[in-house]
């Protein structure tokens, strides 16, 4: 599996300044996978989406895509490999319309008539608010359209930051919906999410990081319905 | 006394339109990095000094000096930004202002090289000529402003509203970071937006050569008029910039006359301080925030 691994991370090495967040990261995530990172605050998961998305240059180690090195591409080139990330701020454009955010999802590649049916299809809110100003719609809302604009590309991979994040319980379910739906789709996810109810229902497989490294992992199947060792391995 | 008015709100709106599109310029600069780049006016002045050269110098008609200048003002502004803008543009905002008024002056001190600190008058591409109707008169100078600028903010409400440039201008004033995620070349586009800011207000310099003599130290001038226009009309609008710049040319001439010449000078300090007292986000404008 790890030979034709769709994303393949290995010996990563990257932070702020001399300060090394990630030390000597490796994963990989398979195709139509869904990996799940978790770790407490500051353990490194959203510098390592930051890091395969070009956002930060790593120091040391690869990153593959598809068996092709992407590490220490910029921003904009790892997204024409097929690398779209929806970041924990949701970075949408604020003043513009629900449809524009969509449309501007696939202005460098992806085919917007594809994009357009996919996204409503998700998210059948979007449809109907498709003219109203996204910096006026609550969070759960702003969130679907964070996650349709990441599609919209048809990407190869899609990291999801803290996609439930600050989300009322409502919303909470209706993303988990939508994220199953994209996995019976074959969607290929590199997850980091805080609910780890949430998280562990919709992966494959999940990763602990800890200051920077990886110190447990394994499938979620075989974990059904104890969490405790996971919880343990986070926080103690 | 009143029957001067048609006449002082021709002049207004003419010299105005000059404003409008120095600030114009410095407002697309503005929508794409929201940087305020306080050596424009040295760079607006630029344009002018170009022409002078490529016709002085260079012997060359007065369209192909032009168009040259105007292609030199793109290439500077983009190299400006990408050679010492975007290097420091996660930086202290002091130093992209401090940085944007060093390469102000290095630019005024280029010019200085040349022509000291004389005076110099661009040479004019056509006679002057007056036009009487209705009781006023206008200059063949400020028809030629006012269908140029009529013209360029045709082109650039096309261009902004229309085209895929334009869609990707706007969704980089609204977040970088934004714009990058959707795989945008976030650098290249501002690169590119410097270009054209900085060729779109050499155009506004070779109009004031029109009615200007040349001076060295008039990038300040420059940049006060294309400032307040911008506050009055609001940072980042680009229909504000406008209207702003028009105000303020009407209101010059007006207090001008009606009040005291020394109105002239300082109706665009007046502007920036009620403006930023009153209402900081000016008349149109959306975020009352800026990064100089």
């Amino acid at each position: 599996m790890d030979a034709d691994a769709r994303l393949k991370v290995s010996g990563l090495v990257a932070g702020y300044g001399g300060n090394d967040v990630l030390r000597g990261v490796g994963l990989h995530v398979g195709e139509a996978e869904i990996v799940s990172l978790l770790g407490a605050n500051g353990s490194g998961k959203s510098t390592i989406l930051n890091t395969i998305s070009g956002f930060l240059r790593p120091k040391e180690g690869r990153i593959d895509l598809d068996g092709r090195s992407i590490g220490g591409l910029s921003p904009h080139r790892t997204f024409r490999r097929g690398v779209v990330q929806v970041s924990q701020a949701r970075d949408l454009f604020g003043d513009l319309a629900v449809e524009e955010n969509l449309k501007l999802g696939c202005i460098i590649q992806g085919d917007e008539r594809l994009g357009l049916d996919q996204a409503f299809e998700y998210f059948p809110r979007l449809a109907d608010r498709r003219g109203q100003i996204v910096s006026t719609m609550s969070g759960g809302e702003q969130q679907m359209v964070a996650i349709g604009r990441a599609l919209m590309s048809q990407p190869r991979i899609l990291l999801l930051d803290e996609p439930s994040g600050g989300l009322s319980p409502r919303f909470v379910e209706e993303i988990a919906n939508i994220m199953h739906r994209m996995k019976a789709d074959g969607v290929t996810m590199l997850l980091v999410e805080q609910n780890m109810r949430l998280a562990l229902e919709i992966s494959d497989r999940y990763l602990i990081l800890r200051d920077g490294q990886v110190v447990d992992a394994g499938s979620t199947a075989d974990i059904e319905g104890s969490h405790d060792d996971i919880v343990r391995a986070i926080y103690l | 006394m009143l029957s001067l008015l048609p006449q002082l709100l021709v002049s207004g709106i003419a010299i105005g339109m000059l404003y409008a599109l120095i600030a114009l310029s410095m407002t697309i600069l503005y929508r794409a990095t929201t940087v305020v780049n306080f050596g424009h006016g040295d760079l607006v002045m630029a344009g002018a000094y170009m022409v002078l050269i490529f016709m002085v110098n260079v012997t060359l008609p007065f369209l192909p000096a032009l168009l040259l200048s105007l292609a030199a003002l793109f290439g500077f502004g983009y190299l400006l930004h990408r050679a010492f803008i975007w290097p420091i543009i996660n930086g202290p905002h002091l130093g992209l202002a401090m940085m944007a008024i060093a390469i102000g002056y290095a630019v005024r001190g280029l010019v200085r090289l040349e022509y000291g600190s004389e005076m110099a008058k661009m040479p004019r591409p056509f006679e002057e000529q007056f036009f009487f109707a209705f009781n006023t008169v206008m200059t063949l100078d400020e028809i030629t402003f006012c269908v140029v600028v009529v013209v360029m903010l045709v082109v650039s409400y096309l261009v902004f509203s229309r085209t895929r440039f334009g869609r990707i201008v706007q969704a980089m004033f609204q977040t970088q970071r934004g714009a990058s995620l959707v795989g945008i070349n976030v650098r290249l586009f501002n690169n590119l937006i410097w270009g054209v800011g900085c060729a779109l207000g050499a155009l506004g310099g070779v109009m004031l050569g029109l009615i200007l003599v040349l001076d060295p130290d008039a990038g300040v001038w420059t940049l006060l008029r294309g400032f307040a226009a911008m506050t009055l009309g609001g940072f980042g609008s680009l229909h504000g910039a406008v209207i702003g710049g028009l105000i303020i040319g009407v209101l010059e001439k007006v207090l001008g006359t009606y009040v005291s010449t020394a109105f002239i000078d300082i109706t665009c300090y007046l502007v920036i301080i009620v403006v930023l007292l009153v209402r900081p986000r000016g008349l149109f404008g959306q975020h009352a925030t800026l990064r100089i």
